[in-house]
Formats: C-alpha cells, sequence, structure tokens
C-alpha cells in the first residue's frame, strides 16, 4: 500500500480514535459520577447505622442497670430466704447483666472510636501505656501478670483512643495465659520510617496462622467464653482506633509460644486523616 | 461484549492483515458506533460474530479458526494488561482451574457489565483438567484458543481438546492433558 492510499485511511482511524476517546470519557465521567453517588451514600448508611449503635447500646444500658440494682438488691435482702437453685439462678442473672454490661461498653467503645474527632497531638506513649496500665490494674493482679515496658518515643493521635488501644492489647496479653505460667506483657517500640512501630509481646496460648486475620474482625471469638471471657470486640475495636490513625495493626504468632501485636503509628512529626 | 474484545480484535485484525482489512470490516458490518469502541465499553456481540465471519470470508478461513487464533492473541494481551491476575497461579492447569471461582470474579470488579461464560470442572488431576464450558454465545472456539494461549504462556507441556456438546459452540468440553 503506498502513502496516498494509505492517508485516507489513517484519517479514518484516527477520526475513530478520536470519537472512542469522547466516549470513553463520557464514560468515564459517568462512572466517577455514580461512584461519588454511591460513596456518598454509603457514608450516610454508616453514619445513621454508627448512630443506631450508639443510641441502641446507650438506651439498652438503662434497663439493664435497673436489672443490675434489683438483683443486687435481692442478693442483699432476700438471699438468705433463697433455697440453693434460687441462690444459684440469681447468680446466674448477675453473670449475664455483667457480660451484656460490658459489651454495651464496648460497643459504645467502639461507637465512640469511629465518632471522636482526631486530632493529631504529640502524644508521650511512656505515659499512654501507664494510663492503660493503670486501668488494668485489678486484672493484672487478679493474674499475677507482669508488665515490661522499654523506652518508649513520642507518636502523633488521640490520647484517649490510643489508651483505649493499648489497654485491650495489654488487657488480652494478661487474659490469654497458659495455665500455670503467669502472663509477661512486653511493650517496646522502634521507629519505622515516618510512623512508630510498637509491639506488645505476651508470653501467652498464641494464635494459630490461619486465626491470625479473623481475630481483627467484629464479634470474632477463639475460645469458649468460659476458658476466656470477652465479648469479641475488643481486636476490632483496636483496628478501628489504629485505622482513625492512618495507621495499621498485625499479629506475629505461633500456637503455645505468644503473640506479639504490632501497631504502626504516626511518628511525632506525622498525622492522618 | 466488553470493549476490550472489540479493541484489541481490531488491533489484532490490523496487525495481522493491515489496516484496509480493518476498514474493509467495518465497511461491512457497518456498525452503529462507526467502529469506535473503547476498552471501557460493552457492544453487541452479535457484531464482533459479523467482523468474525467477514474476516473468515476475507482471508478464507473458517470462524472457528479465527476465533481461536483471537482467543490466543487476546490472552498474550491480558498478560501484559493484568500480569498480577495471571502471575497469582504458577501454571496453566492452576489458572485454568481458578477461572471461574477467581478470574471472572476479578474480571467482574474492573468490568461490572461483563457477561462471561461458566465453567464446571468435572474433572481436577494432577497434571489433568476437564473444563466443561457453557455459554448462550457461540463462543466456544474462542474459549479454545485462551486456553491456548494460557497454555503457550506458562510454557506448559499440555495439550487440549475440545468437544462441541452442543454443535452450535455453546457447550464444549475441554479436556487438558499432558502432551502425548
Amino acid at each position: 500500500m503506498n502513502e496516498s492510499d494509505e492517508l485516507p485511511l489513517l484519517r479514518r482511524k484516527l477520526a475513530r480514535e478520536r470519537k472512542a476517546r469522547e466516549e470513553a470519557e463520557t464514560l468515564l465521567e459517568a462512572k466517577a459520577r455514580e461512584l461519588h453517588e454511591r460513596n456518598r451514600e454509603l457514608r450516610r448508611s454508616n453514619e445513621e447505622l454508627e448512630r443506631f449503635a450508639y443510641a441502641a447500646s446507650h438506651d439498652l444500658r438503662a434497663p439493664l442497670r435497673t436489672i443490675a440494682g434489683f438483683s443486687d438488691l435481692l442478693q442483699r435482702k432476700e438471699a438468705a430466704s433463697m433455697s440453693d437453685s434460687g441462690r444459684e439462678f440469681l447468680e446466674l442473672i448477675q453473670e449475664a447483666v455483667s457480660q451484656m454490661d460490658n459489651l454495651i461498653e464496648d460497643l459504645l467503645q467502639f461507637s465512640r472510636a469511629n465518632r471522636v474527632e482526631v486530632n493529631f497531638e504529640p502524644i508521650d506513649l511512656a505515659e499512654v501505656i501507664d494510663d492503660a496500665s493503670d486501668r488494668l490494674r485489678s486484672l493484672i493482679e487478679q493474674q499475677s501478670a507482669t508488665i515490661e515496658v522499654g523506652p518508649l518515643p513520642q507518636v502523633s493521635g488521640h490520647a484517649g483512643l490510643l489508651t483505649r488501644l493499648f489497654q485491650n492489647l495489654i488487657s488480652n496479653g494478661c487474659k490469654f495465659a497458659r495455665p500455670g505460667v503467669p502472663p509477661v506483657v512486653r511493650i517496646s517500640a522502634a521507629p519505622d520510617g515516618d510512623q512508630v512501630c510498637v509491639r506488645v509481646e505476651d508470653n501467652g496460648i498464641g494464635i494459630e496462622p490461619e486465626y491470625q486475620e479473623q481475630i481483627f474482625q467484629m464479634f470474632a471469638r477463639l475460645h469458649n467464653a468460659d476458658d476466656y471471657p470477652g465479648t469479641g470486640i475488643g481486636l476490632a475495636l483496636c483496628t478501628r482506633i489504629v485505622e482513625r490513625h492512618s495507621g495499621r495493626i498485625d499479629v506475629v504468632s505461633q500456637p503455645g509460644e505468644g503473640a506479639t501485636f504490632r501497631v504502626w503509628l504516626p511518628g511525632p512529626a506525622g498525622g492522618g486523616s | 461484549m466488553m470493549g476490550i474484545v472489540f479493541t484489541e480484535f481490531f488491533d489484532m485484525v490490523e496487525h495481522r492483515h493491515g489496516l484496509r482489512m480493518s476498514e474493509q470490516l467495518l465497511d461491512a458490518v457497518a456498525p452503529a458506533n462507526e467502529g469506535a469502541y473503547t476498552a471501557v465499553g460493552n457492544y453487541d456481540h452479535q457484531d464482533m460474530m459479523r467482523y468474525v465471519a467477514e474476516l473468515a470470508r476475507d482471508t478464507g478461513r473458517s470462524v472457528d479458526m479465527i476465533l481461536a487464533e483471537f482467543g490466543e492473541y487476546l490472552f498474550e494481551v491480558f498478560v501484559r494488561r493484568y500480569p498480577g491476575l495471571i502471575e497469582s497461579a504458577g501454571s496453566a492447569i492452576e489458572f485454568l482451574g481458578s477461572v471461574e471461582a477467581f478470574i471472572h470474579v476479578e474480571v467482574v470488579k474492573l468490568y461490572p457489565d461483563a457477561e462471561l461464560p461458566h465453567f464446571e470442572y468435572p474433572v481436577r488431576e494432577q497434571g489433568r483438567l476437564v473444563m466443561v464450558y457453557r455459554s448462550s454465545r457461540w463462543l466456544a472456539p474462542f474459549a479454545l484458543g485462551l486456553i491456548r494461549g494460557c497454555i503457550a504462556h506458562f510454557g506448559d507441556a499440555l495439550e487440549v481438546r475440545m468437544t462441541d456438546l452442543s454443535e452450535q459452540g455453546t457447550r464444549a468440553r475441554f479436556e487438558i492433558t499432558p502432551v502425548a
């Protein structure tokens, strides 16, 4: 084919390609609009769900307190005149009330982690760990646990949320202990680029590799509540808090050899969305 | 049918038979969009069948042969465009065995309007795979070409035998076995 033959063909091809490009741009604009709209709907629906979860948890608390109050009263004033099975039933009610209270508290915390505004401020990680350990004092004593804290740098984030994050991780390290082995939880940190990687290491029962992703999901529980009590929200809450700090969390573990939770948080100069 | 199939078909025709052949096909079929295909669009698959029929007539080959050649050509294009998807498997059999459950799921993420064929796997054995193709379109030879392209890409010593179960290309059995 010589050049003069080819030229009209190339012109036609060029015209087709121009038209195709315009069509592609129109299609992409339509897709972008659709995506934007879906995103907005998703955000609205998430906000509604969060409001609902918060309101439902909050409103469940009042009747629960009434049940707790009257069952305490019943125990104090009427337990002596009750039969053995009556007293046993009452204990079961109180246990269930306590479990539900924990669940509601965790749900409220989860909801709070979504709602609270994170203004990235320099945070002294050592103070956060101190605060978290203080809140766990009775669990630490009850489990004869040792908390070892290495030198910790500053990070950037929300002090309240970070305290909750490490409270959950330290609490897990104390709770998931091997029978007859007093828990030891070691906390250390090292810079990792513009982030800080915090390690919370325990000597507990460890986690099977196949469950190491699942444990971060809401209501994921690997053990019977009688063996290891919990609501299945703790690590989902940790994940949410870490996400709010534009960080990430994972776990390294072998069954029977403890677990190391690694949390990446913005360094003191950092910040997130 | 996914726009990428049209754009790549014309690339193949132009590459192998020249620009004039592309123009001839477009003149003969006279599609509503004047042949302005975009990879992100979706078009009438009957137009593709018309192009293939025209190309078969112009080159003196069968429609099935053209479809199979195009399938092989398109697999190479997929390797270049979506290396992550292809490299998720370590062998042709592993890749082909994951088409229904993994590859098509990923394709729909990229092209939500894609209408894909279905595959069943009555035999999955070490080094041997049987896939039963089912589609409302007469494109089993095209699937044969894609499978051949896949085997060629992985360089495995395999061969594929197609048995048409419907005589219309809408159901076919592909038996992938080691080269005898």
